[in-house]
Order: C-alpha cells, then sequence, then structure tokens
C-alpha cells in the first residue's frame, strides 16, 4: 500500500472528521481532553440536594442517568416553556439569518460550526421541535426536529458548556433572542440528570457550606485580610484593621472570593482596604457574605437564588444602610438582572448615598448595590483623592470591558475614568472588541478549570488578538478589568498569546497612585515590586 | 523564466491558492466565514493566517534566510496548537503551501530548480515541528504556573514554605 501524500494526511483526516454532511448526523461527539471539563462529584451535588448525584466521568459511554432520563428533559422543558415567557419566545422566532452565527469568540477561535450561537441554540430547539411543535412532530427531520437520544444529549452537554453566557451574540441577534438564557436553560435540564462539571459544583457546594467558592472558612478570611494588612503596613507604613462582621457599619462590603486568595486579585484586595481606610469609611466585611461571585447562576435559577439570598440576609442582620460591591463580573449580571425578581424591592435599606461626597446613587434605588468602580469614580470627580500618577508611569494600560458589567449592567466609562485619573498611560483596544462589543475571556459562566486550556486559549483568541494589537502598537503592558475571573483567566491567557503583558483590577491601579494621609514614602508597589524610579523601570 | 521570477509574477496567486488550502483544514461550514481575510479583531483565524501565509510566500520569493520565517510560521501554530487538529494537522499546513506552489509553477519552471524549492520548502516543516512543541510546552507550563498562583501565596502566607527574605541578603 502507497504512503498518502501529506496533504492527503492532512486534509483527508480532518474531512473525514468535520465533513460536509448535514450538522444532525455528525454524532457522536468525540471528548478530547483538553476540550470538556471534568464531571461533578457526587458528594457535591449531594450537599446542595441537586439530582440525580453520583461521581460522573466524561468519557465513561454510561453517564449513571436515571432511567426515565428523556422524560425528565422533556418535561424539565415543558416546565420551562410554561414558566418563562422569553425561553419559549426564543425556541420559536429564530429565523437563522447568522447574524449572530459571526460573533461568538469560541466560534471565532476554533472554527466549530456547532459553536455559532444559531447552532448551539438549535441543538435544543431541534428537541424543543420535536415534542412541542406540530410542525416537529409530522415533519421531523424535515421539520427541522429531532429525537432525543443518548448522543444528543452528550452533544448538548458538550457545546452548552462551551458558551461563556457573554452575550456578544444576542448584541447583533435583530430579534433581540439572548441565546445565553438558552444555554442558562439548557444547563438548568441538564442539572435535572446531575449533569453539571466539577469546576462549577464543587464551588457551588462550597459557597453553601461556607459562604464562598474557595471554602475559606471565617477564622482564615480574617487571617488572610490581617496578612494583607502586614504587607500594606511594610508599603506604606499605615496600619489598617479590617472591619469584620460590624453590626451597625454603614456599608456592607462584598467581593469575589478570588480576591481573598488568587494572584493578582489579592492586591486588588488590599487596594479595596486602603481605599476605604484612607476616606474613613464605616464598612464591615462579613464571613457569612464572603462570596460576590455565584456559580449557583451556571446551575439553576434557584441555586442562584439560594446562594444570593446570604448577601440579603447578612445586610439584614448586620443593619447596614447599602452595600457596595466589588470588581466582579456575574455578580453584577446577578444583582441587575435577577436580584429584583428574587427579592425586591428591598424594604430595609437605604438607597445608597457615599458618606463622602453626599452622592445618591439613584440608579441603585432598587437593588440598593452601588458598584465600586462607581464609588471610586464619584470620589475622584469629586476630588477626595489625592494621586501620584508618575507611580504607574512604568504601567501602560488598556482596560478589558468584563461581558456582565460591560452588556450586562452598561457600565463602560467609570473604569476608564478612573484608570485615566492614575495612570499615565492608557490606551483603549480597537472599538469592535471594547465596550458593548468586547470579547469575553473564554473562561466565563464556570468554564476557568485547569483540564479545558486549550479550550480557554482558544476561546480567549479574539481578546488576546485585540491585546496583541495594543501591545505592539503603543507598548502596552498591563491589561486591567474589574471581573475576578477576568483576573484567574487573562493571565494564562496572556502568557500564551501575549506574553509581557501582565494582568490586574482597578483599585490595584488606584491604591497604588493613592497618596495616603500619613504614609512612608513608598518604595514598592502593591505587588512589592520597586516603584518607577525607585529601582524599578 | 527562472524560478524566481515566476514566483515573483505569480505570488498573489499562491498565496490565494494556499490561504483557502489552509482554510480547507477547517469545517467547511466555517469556510465562508475564516476566508474573510480582512477582519482583523472579528476574524483572527483568517486575518492571521493570510497575512502569516503572505510573509512566508514573500520570504520564499526573496530566497530569506530561515531565521525570517520563523514569526509568520509561529503565528499560524500558535493558532493550530490549541485547536482541534493532531500535531500533523497543526503543522502540516507546510505541504499546502508546497501544493499551492507545485500546482501554480509545475507547468512553466524547470522541474530541477522546482524540486530543489519544493525540498527547501521541507525544512520549514522540520521547523514548524519545533515550534508546535515550543507553544505546546508553554501551555503545560502555564497550567503549572495557574496552579502555582492560586495556591503559592497561601503556603507562604500560612508558613507552610518560606524563601530567602531580601532584608536577611542585605544584612549579611
Amino acid at each position: 500500500m502507497a504512503l498518502p501524500r501529506p496533504e492527503e494526511l492532512i486534509s483527508d483526516v480532518n474531512l473525514k472528521k468535520m465533513p460536509s454532511k448535514p450538522w444532525m448526523d455528525t454524532l457522536p461527539v468525540e471528548f478530547k481532553p483538553g476540550f470538556y471539563c471534568y464531571g461533578a462529584k457526587g458528594k457535591n451535588l449531594a450537599y446542595v440536594d441537586m439530582p440525580n448525584a453520583r461521581d460522573f466521568h466524561v468519557t465513561d459511554p454510561d453517564w449513571k442517568l436515571p432511567e426515565d432520563w428523556k422524560n425528565i428533559v422533556i418535561q424539565g422543558i415543558k416546565q420551562r416553556i410554561e414558566r418563562f415567557r422569553t425561553f419559549h419566545v426564543f425556541m420559536d422566532i429564530c429565523v437563522r439569518c447568522g447574524a449572530c452565527a459571526d460573533k461568538c469568540h469560541f466560534f471565532i477561535g476554533t472554527g466549530d460550526p456547532k459553536n455559532m450561537p444559531v447552532l448551539r441554540a438549535e441543538l435544543l430547539r431541534s428537541v424543543y421541535r420535536k415534542y412541542f411543535t406540530s410542525s416537529g412532530k409530522i415533519f421531523g427531520r424535515n421539520g427541522g426536529a429531532r429525537e432525543l437520544d443518548l448522543d444528543v444529549l452528550k452533544e448538548l452537554w458538550y457545546y452548552f458548556y462551551q458558551c461563556t453566557e457573554c452575550r456578544r451574540c444576542s448584541l447583533f441577534c435583530p430579534y433581540g433572542i439572548d441565546t445565553a438564557e438558552i444555554t442558562i436553560m439548557a444547563r438548568e435540564l441538564l442539572n435535572l440528570l446531575g449533569l453539571n462539571t466539577d469546576w462549577i459544583s464543587g464551588p457551588v457546594a462550597n459557597c453553601y457550606r461556607t459562604g464562598n467558592h474557595l471554602g475559606i472558612e471565617p477564622h482564615t478570611m480574617k487571617s488572610t485580610l490581617e496578612f494583607m494588612c502586614n504587607d500594606i503596613e511594610d508599603i506604606t507604613g499605615i496600619r489598617i484593621e479590617p472591619p469584620i462582621n460590624k453590626k451597625g457599619a454603614e456599608i456592607l462590603f462584598v467581593t469575589p472570593s478570588g480576591d481573598l486568595f488568587a494572584d493578582p486579585g489579592i492586591y486588588n484586595c488590599m487596594g479595596y482596604m486602603m481605599l476605604f481606610h484612607e476616606i474613613g469609611l464605616d464598612y464591615t466585611w462579613s464571613t457569612f457574605a464572603c462570596e460576590g461571585g455565584n456559580f449557583g447562576f451556571f446551575t439553576s435559577l434557584e441555586m442562584a437564588k439560594r446562594l444570593h439570598s446570604k448577601i440579603y440576609e447578612e445586610a439584614k442582620r448586620l443593619k447596614v444602610k447599602w452595600i457596595l460591591g466589588g470588581e466582579c463580573g456575574h455578580m453584577w449580571r446577578v444583582w441587575h438582572q435577577y436580584h429584583d425578581t428574587w427579592f425586591g424591592p428591598i424594604d430595609f435599606l437605604e438607597v445608597p448615598v457615599s458618606p463622602i461626597t453626599g452622592t445618591k446613587f439613584e440608579h441603585a434605588k432598587s437593588t440598593k448595590i452601588v458598584h465600586i468602580s462607581e464609588f471610586t469614580a464619584d470620589l475622584i470627580r469629586h476630588g477626595v483623592l489625592k494621586f501620584d500618577k508618575s507611580r504607574n508611569d512604568n504601567l501602560i494600560v488598556t482596560f478589558h470591558d468584563s461581558c456582565n458589567v460591560s452588556r450586562g449592567m452598561g457600565m463602560f466609562e467609570e473604569p476608564r475614568y478612573i484608570i485615566k485619573n492614575v495612570c499615565n498611560h492608557f490606551y483603549d483596544m480597537p472599538d469592535e472588541t471594547i465596550r458593548e462589543q468586547t470579547f469575553c475571556c473564554g473562561s466565563g459562566s464556570g468554564l476557568n478549570a485547569g483540564e479545558i486550556m486549550e479550550q480557554r486559549m482558544r476561546g480567549g483568541f479574539p481578546r488576546a488578538n485585540a491585546v496583541r494589537y495594543v501591545h505592539e502598537k503603543f507598548g502596552v503592558n498591563l491589561v486591567a478589568n474589574i471581573c475576578a475571573i477576568d483576573r484567574a483567566a487573562l493571565p494564562p491567557l496572556m502568557n500564551y498569546w501575549v506574553p509581557g503583558v501582565r494582568v490586574s483590577g482597578v483599585t490595584e491601579l488606584v491604591a497604588n497612585a493613592m497618596i495616603m494621609k500619613g504614609e512612608k514614602e513608598r518604595e514598592m508597589n502593591l505587588r512589592m515590586e520597586p516603584l518607577p524610579g525607585k529601582g524599578g523601570e | 523564466m527562472d524560478i524566481k521570477s515566476l514566483l515573483s509574477k505569480k505570488r498573489d496567486n499562491i498565496i490565494n491558492e494556499a490561504f483557502n488550502l489552509i482554510i480547507s483544514t477547517y469545517p467547511q461550514q466555517s469556510q465562508i466565514f475564516l476566508k474573510e481575510k480582512n477582519r482583523k479583531f472579528t476574524n483572527p483565524i483568517g486575518y492571521n493566517t493570510n497575512l502569516s501565509v503572505e510573509q512566508i510566500i514573500d520570504n520564499i520569493v526573496a530566497d530569506a534566510d530561515l531565521e525570517s520565517f520563523l514569526s509568520p510560521l509561529e503565528n499560524i501554530i500558535q493558532i493550530r496548537a490549541v485547536q482541534d487538529f493532531t500535531p500533523s494537522q497543526a503543522v502540516g499546513f507546510i505541504f499546502l503551501i508546497k501544493k499551492a506552489i507545485y500546482s501554480t509553477l509545475h507547468k512553466e519552471a524547470d522541474s530541477n530548480e522546482l524540486m530543489e524549492l519544493m525540498s527547501r520548502i521541507d525544512s520549514l516543516a522540520l521547523v514548524a515541528f519545533d515550534i508546535f512543541m515550543k507553544y505546546r510546552e508553554r501551555l503545560y507550563d502555564i497550567k503549572a504556573k495557574e496552579l502555582m498562583d492560586r495556591t503559592w501565596w497561601l503556603l507562604k502566607k500560612w508558613n507552610i514554605v518560606t524563601e530567602v527574605d531580601d532584608k536577611i541578603l542585605e544584612n549579611k
């Protein structure tokens, strides 16, 4: 037998794997390392009373499903189309115009057609049509419908855990279909069968037990904050005592637990404490409401509500007036889009007023929570803070709009305003990659797991490609952002695509530049690296 | 006409052919999108692949040294190293570039000259393998570093591990 020509080896293999046959005929999905998250552990599902709790291995042929699993999914769809008008409408009205097709970072970075938002949604729509529409029942496949079987279920699992719910596609849909909501529903359906991922279900169970995703217990949280204060004292000469569980404080501060433990979030956390100390804010941390993020949101709306309730309850218990939220992504989506439906309007908190500037945050009249960037921008606008911008002169900064904060709540200008006030060198990325059109980091909605590094790298490629442009054109060496997932996801992404570009939160930059009353001459930044002119570049 | 002049004359044809062949290694339904090569920020696969193919062909035309091929090769392989390709598929696009050159030139070029050129391009396949490994190794380094970033700080803070203190060194 003759050897194949090299080009035959390359293209034939691919043509066999990715043929031009209709998408319904390309099953089963092949699970390859680097492409899928590990399955949920039974103990984590059982701890929060999720159905079908058992250890689940994605590559095992047997997913240990309940006997009537098909009926559970079909009934699950029925309940959801009755309960959520949006979901019902989104299942019916797509005309497959393709406006969303090339907007998804996973499609752009992989070229896999099933990552086109329209086709990803079609994976579920085809099942919906089969069981809930006359055309689907009568015409079957010709009506775009297909039976739900095990291969289809595995395909749903594979692709709905390849969507970060970033909603970039929704921005371009002429009908306003929110494809992220379709992903949310699909994941709810999968969770009815215990089909979650380890990286989501673990944090959910932890959060239910300890109040945060990482499983940090109260004494550890307290020590961690104190450790940070030791570093702050070394850097500034100022001793800060962090207020914890302080009843009657004016403000409850809630931030994602990533800021308490992970590099570079910890520097942001130091920044929060320095800022609050400098302005003499009457606030408190809580060891109960110690997580702004909410992985329940990637599981089911009930689970999201269950985890979110701790913030609400803690605000009541501590008798604070309002809540200040740290730099987080989906925390803000949950607050702005779901909180009021679950709990609102809150009747025991006050409309937030900055005790320093007197600004009344009217837009937070209902939720009673203010974003740290809104709060800081207001302080700067009123000239409350003094800065030595030259301390950040070694940084050439760009800003990555986090999907949930930009598209989810419409915040574009505040973080940029802050950065420009504390840094001398700021350059935005190209327009089609920022603000409402921002590209996702590629790791949101519970996809920041180490085992899918390849998937994260290609999903984040459009974002990294834009960073590379400003890196090459302006020498950008720092991507600032206001999301804990970004702070965790962007460093590896930069290390792969644009080495030499680092990542930080915005408050870290503020605290570096902020001149604090009574501080010693600063030699180091919050990372304990020499400042420019003090041995640094 | 010697092969160098032929290469210059048919440059655009070769680039188009090579680009189309490389894009054809992606799923068919995505190829129309990926071929929109001018969308620098909204189609980075297509844009970067095309740009790099242009640079590779221009380098071949200019008879440039191996060093100058590294950057465009890296640009393509960095992408393909994290996509749904086997290692041979990730680096095998070199043979598609060869195919494009051969099919465009074989009727007019002197066969000895063409053979010589084809043989030289094979060296790019060897270099491509080195680059592929560089990016795969970088990926595994990143995985390891991510774990370190998530835990090292904790170990230090709880005095489970300690490092040599700068102050101690200064006083030594």
